[in-house]
């Protein structure tokens, strides 16, 4: 998969961006508040149409791409939908795709996969805010679509659950093999997660550098003492621009 | 079960216990400070009226409730259509609001008559009057309801490929039914008052013309029964819309549960 030159609009909102994901790969977005994550997001998703360049998924059109149900979105806010059960969430793609679903999971073992098993009837004002992120997940996976894209998926929980989705996250992708391209803000969590870093300049953005991390998955809690993790973090932070301790 | 009954009668008894001491505060008041019964009567002549006459206030009881409810239906019904047309349509929001704050904002006291002259004294009028009060609190609930919706949902959609009509059908028109009901709730309080001013400008029957009788010929009593009639009447159709709602939106209710 490879995604081209990329620019925004009236508001210059990206600047040339152009990097490579390779299937089956893990890979973070870091950036500035603001820079533009989201509509980079967006356009790689297909959902915008960048002014100048293209996204290309597999050698085609990410808009052909979209319409085989290749890709799934995962956004900050779960946005599931009150009126229905968890498990009537899951099943929503399948209902809106229909036959361009090529591939279907079912979605009770989905809700199993992303550890929500038992939960198919409750109603999202029932769940807590990790348990519904867990929901928009699976719902993202019910078609399983090469290509997961996440908006910054864990940015409303706290700290001790989106460690432990991060951990499922990953636990996940290692069972399913799929792209995963995930914005996030926070460093530790882009870096601890993925196997590249694709870090983002201030608005308009453009890669400032893309940082590999080279742990092997799955990562370990201890692995963030590790020289390679906060010598990968501290490449990040250069990278922004941040400082990072005593050394410029 | 008994923590229940006891939160329930915690909320039940309160009103019902100051209601009796008025009533009784209302009785003592009239009889020993000789009040004109004709101005206030006492709630025992009241309640004697109430018997005696209930019978022929059936007919009419009967002409209002079918006015109150046909006007509501009508009413509700453009209210939700005129609410979606608003919500799709930047033209149609610039042109109907206007026009829907204009007739709101009329008073119904003073274009009852004309709608009556032009619909007769029969039920049609009431129907035009009623419908006319009720269906603006539809358009902006429903519209609201349409629109409201997480820009993230609609984009989820997109991603789906879904066609409008999808997203109309799976998501924005579940959303907008709590929307919907508040919308409702208020149009079925509005219409009561609707029928019976429309009553008050010209009818054959109903509860608001035996009003207009009873004041015309200062049968006060009567007077007080029918507005007791009518309270109850309103506090009824409330109630059931209430009902209806929870049946509607069990999420909603799915959250008190918590």
């Amino acid at each position: 998969m490879q995604y081209p030159g990329v620019r925004g609009f009236s508001v210059d909102a990206l600047k040339e961006i152009s990097f490579n994901v390779k299937p089956g790969e893990l890979v973070s977005v870091v950036g500035p508040s603001g820079c533009g994550k989201t509509t980079l997001l967006k356009i790689v998703g297909g959902l915008l149409r960048p002014s100048k360049g293209k996204v290309l998924i597999d050698g085609e059109d990410v808009n052909i791409a979209r319409k085989k149900a290749k890709i799934g979105f995962v956004f900050q806010n779960p946005v599931l939908l009150p009126w229905r059960t968890a498990i009537k969430n899951v099943e929503l793609p399948l209902e809106v795709l229909g036959q361009s679903a090529r591939h279907q999971v079912d979605p009770l073992r989905v809700l199993k996969q992303v550890g929500l098993a038992g939960f198919e009837s409750t109603y999202p004002s029932q769940l807590s805010g990790g348990m519904q992120s867990r929901v928009a997940i699976a719902r993202a996976l019910v078609f399983d679509p090469e290509i997961l894209l996440m908006d910054e998926p864990f940015g409303a929980l706290d700290e001790i659950t989106r460690e432990k989705l991060g951990e499922d996250l990953v636990r996940l992708w290692m069972e399913t093999k799929k792209s995963i391209v995930f914005v996030t803000h926070s460093i530790p969590e882009a870096v601890f997660l993925a196997q590249r870093v694709v870090v983002l300049t201030a608005r308009p953005a453009a890669v400032a550098r893309i940082v590999s991390v080279g742990l092997p998955h799955p990562r370990t809690a201890d692995m963030q003492a590790s020289r390679e993790y906060i010598d990968r973090v501290g490449d990040v932070r250069n990278a922004l621009g941040l400082s990072w301790g005593s050394s410029s | 079960m008994i923590l229940r009954l006891r939160r329930v009668a915690g909320v039940i008894y309160p009103p019902i216990f100051f209601f009796l001491f008025l009533l009784i505060a209302w009785q003592l008041y009239v009889e020993y400070t000789h009040y004109p019964r004709f101005l206030l009567p006492t709630p025992y002549e009241i309640m004697s009226e109430f018997l005696i006459s209930w019978p022929t206030l059936v007919p009419h009881f009967i002409a209002t409730l079918l006015e109150i409810v046909s006007g509501f239906f009508v009413g509700s019904i453009i209210g939700v259509i005129l609410g979606i047309w608003v919500a799709y349509s930047k033209l149609a929001e610039r042109v109907i609001y206007p026009l829907a704050i204009l007739v709101k904002v009329a008073p119904v006291v003073a274009i009852a008559p004309m709608i009556t002259l032009w619909f007769g004294f029969g039920i049609l009028s009431k129907i035009v009057i009623t419908s006319i009060i009720s269906f603006f609190p539809l358009v902006l609930n429903m519209s609201a309801g349409l629109t409201s919706i997480d820009p993230s949902l609609v984009d989820l959609m997109h991603s789906l490929s879904a066609k409008e009509t999808e997203i109309f059908l799976k998501i924005r028109l579940p959303n907008s039914v709590p929307y919907a009901f508040a919308g409702l709730k208020i149009a079925i309080t509005v219409s009561v008052v609707g029928a019976i001013v429309a009553e008050f400008a010209g009818a054959l029957a109903g509860l608001g013309f035996m009003a207009n009788m009873a004041m015309a010929y200062i049968e006060t009593p009567l007077l007080f029964v029918l507005l007791m009639i009518l309270s109850f009447l309103g506090i009824a159709l409330f109630g059931m819309i209430s009902m209806l709602e929870r049946i509607f939106v069990p999420w909603a209710a799915a959250r008190g549960a918590r």
